[in-house]
């Protein structure tokens, strides 16, 4: 549970490559690995959180992201099944908001897997997942930049593990 | 207190298959990029895989196909909620995972759904030792044969079970004796899902079985069983939401609120229902919060439900004849601060008793009892409704709900039907509503001012096509800073997709 002066205080996080970002306290707790951080800090605000896992340039984008979701509820615990059955469709400004290219958007999703923020990795997985979506093998390589490794022995197989799959 | 790590693989992934760091290694080593540009196979399998898992079947063998990486990654997703379109491709599921180098797949599948165009009379194949979700559901008139039923009851992991078929053939209680179910879902043309069901409750499942739906199109020969609960057993201690639909015998609640102590959600649409949900003679049935009814519209029933289940938050009751909805309404009344927790009540009528009067009193006292209430909506299917003058009249009906506080949305047609009737043909429907909203808007003024707290009314209009169109008007504006209240006509008309009023849709 968050206080009044919780929200009027300010964070200090400093990315791998030294930059120091200043935000407020709600903002950056949108992040549940730098708000456990918070917490195990205690009061002192002049003690910079290392974040060496995140460049400046990603988390600037990150803190975007955070300060337009500042007031957002917290996410309520989901089942991983729940998980599964959720759909594609992001808000309009999260889909503006990850038009980025391709390496940023990987970023994105990595450093929200390591900062800990569940909607943002979440509109990052459901935009890769868009991408995904219909796309044939060639177009998936083309797309990812990724060359095809299998032997024609080796195509056979996968098409065999996966003729259930495939049978309509 | 750290978030997980960049390039740390988070579970064990199966034989043959590798980790992120592995990944990222891989892609660099195989792509054209550049080494320090991020790579799509350097996001770790933990991410990936929830990836995987929003995407459908055929994207995920797509993805399969793209290089031995994310062949690899994405074969426990792949394997874990498997869909299948025929018996011929179950066949194939089946000859795959009993092949030496793939068995270890039969380990990842955790759902299964069939959609069988043939037969099903083989029993169901002891080949995948997680699966904990089985629904099968069969074309046309296929049946389930006793050979394939009676073997699901050897599936230790099976927890949800889901069966769809024309009739199931017979079988016994004690060949499901160790099955712990905790959801049950069947539907047949006939009554044989309640003799499966039976045999189901008789066993291990009597205890775990948290959600059951039944749904028997056709009704049962006589002397056979009518009653989704098999006699002899004093409760099902976990069940929470039962859905009974179809040709069965009306359950006699005052039996059931013992039997099903933990309910919470109740649907009954037990073709057709003549009869009370509760008589007044059962005990109370505390925990039931959620309760859906149709009624038979030819009868008029008196149910006590309302006065003996005093923690219901949400009531909608279908086709209520105008006797029933009288009694319904009298029984609130009665029922008091039990039913002080309603916060959503639906009720829909059909006038097929059009000399039965509802006394304005009878509305207004069971409305002044749901103190709590924040979605109304009371709809009627025949014209004319002009014989309730209250129900026509938007200025009493406004002055009724005056007395609740919570009010945040009310839809009724009732009162715009009296002022005018659609047009016969379809394409003549739109503009006449069109050409009316000024008037909607200027009725609906009443209820925002007697409701501070009204923030939507939608008005109805079922007369057309049996089809429901719907026009909202919402309140906006800001009523603390003292500000006039500002109302605004949506300019979307929608249409129902059901020809009996759900407002679910709407919400």
């Amino acid at each position: 549970m968050s206080t009044t002066e919780d929200k009027t205080r300010k964070v200090k996080l400093v990315t791998s490559d030294n930059e120091e970002f200043e935000v407020d306290w709600e903002v950056a707790t949108r992040s549940v690995l730098i708000k456990h951080m918070l917490e195990d800090i205690g009061e002192s605000e002049e003690q910079a959180i290392p974040l060496p896992n995140v460049t400046a340039n990603v988390l600037k984008k990150v803190l975007e992201w955070c300060e337009h979701h500042r007031k957002d509820p917290e996410p309520a615990p989901e089942s991983s099944d729940d998980n599964r059955k959720r759909t594609l469709e992001i808000g309009d400004w999260d889909a503006k908001f990850i038009q980025v290219d391709q390496e940023m958007l990987f970023e994105i999703i990595l450093a929200a897997n390591y900062l800990d923020i569940k909607a943002l990795l979440d509109v990052g997985c459901k935009t890769v997942a868009n991408m995904i979506k219909g796309k044939q093998p060639e177009e998936i390589r083309k797309m990812f930049n990724i060359v095809n490794d299998f032997t024609p022995e080796e195509e056979a197989q996968i098409k065999k593990e996966n003729e259930w799959a495939e049978d309509r | 207190m750290c978030g997980p790590r960049r390039g740390v693989a988070s579970r064990d992934v199966g034989p043959g298959q590798l980790s992120s760091i592995q990944l990222t290694y891989l892609t660099t080593a195989t792509s054209n990029l550049p080494p320090n540009i991020m790579a799509f196979s350097s996001i770790p399998q933990d991410i990936l895989t929830p990836i995987f898992r929003l995407i459908d079947q055929s994207d995920r063998c797509s993805i399969s196909r793209v290089s031995k990486v994310l062949r690899d990654v994405s074969r426990p997703t792949r394997f874990q909620d498997v869909q299948l379109h025929s018996k011929e491709a179950f066949g194939k599921l089946c000859n795959l995972v009993c092949e030496e180098e793939y068995a270890y797949c039969a380990k990842f599948v955790q759902e299964m759904t069939l959609d069988s165009d043939q037969t099903l009379s083989s029993p169901f194949p002891r080949l995948f030792p997680q699966l904990a979700s089985l629904s099968v559901f069969c074309w046309m008139d296929i049946d389930l044969h006793r050979a394939f039923l009676a073997s699901l009851g050897e599936l230790s992991s099976l927890r949800r079970l889901a069966l769809n078929a024309s009739t199931l053939e017979s079988t016994n209680p004690e060949e499901f004796s160790s099955l712990k179910l905790t959801e049950l879902m069947i539907s047949t043309k006939d009554s044989s899902a309640l003799e499966l069901c039976h045999n189901l409750l008789r066993g291990a499942t009597q205890k775990s079985i948290a959600t059951l739906a039944i749904h028997a199109s056709s009704q049962s020969p006589a002397g056979q069983i009518t009653d989704v609960f098999p006699n002899g057993i004093d409760s099902f201690p976990a069940l929470r939401d039962l859905r009974l639909d179809g040709h069965f015998h009306s359950p006699k609640i005052s039996r059931y609120s013992s039997l099903l102590p933990a309910l919470s959600t109740f649907h009954c649409s037990a073709h057709r229902r003549g009869a009370a949900l509760h008589d007044g003679n059962g005990g109370d049935w505390e925990n039931l919060e959620n309760l859906v009814v149709s009624y038979d519209s030819t009868n008029e029933v008196e149910d006590k439900i309302y006065e003996h289940a005093p923690n219901l938050k949400k009531v909608k009751l279908r086709e209520l004849s105008v006797g029933s909805l009288h009694n319904v309404l009298l029984s609130i009344g009665r029922a008091g601060t039990n039913v002080c927790h309603l916060t959503s009540v639906s009720l829909d009528m059909i006038l097929s008793h059009p000399k039965t009067i509802i006394k304005e009193d009878v509305l207004e006292s069971a409305l002044s009892s749901m103190k709590n209430l924040e979605h109304f909506t009371l709809t009627g299917y025949t014209s004319p409704v002009t014989r309730f003058q209250w129900f026509t009249n938007v200025d009493r009906l406004a002055k009724m709900l005056s007395t609740l506080r919570s009010l945040r949305s009310l839809r009724t047609n009732l009162a715009i039907d009296a002022m005018g009737f659609l047009p016969d043909k379809s394409d003549a429907v739109l503009p006449y509503v069109e050409s009316k909203k000024e008037m909607y808007m200027e009725k609906t003024k009443s209820f925002f001012e007697s409701c501070p707290s009204l923030q939507v009314v939608t008005w109805g209009f079922g007369a057309w096509s049996e089809r429901w169109w719907h026009i909202p008007v919402k309140r906006f504006g800001a009523c603390e800073s003292g500000e006039t209240d500002k109302f605004e006509i949506d300019e979307k008309i929608y249409i129902s997709i059901n020809t009996v009023f759900d407002e679910s849709e709407f919400r």
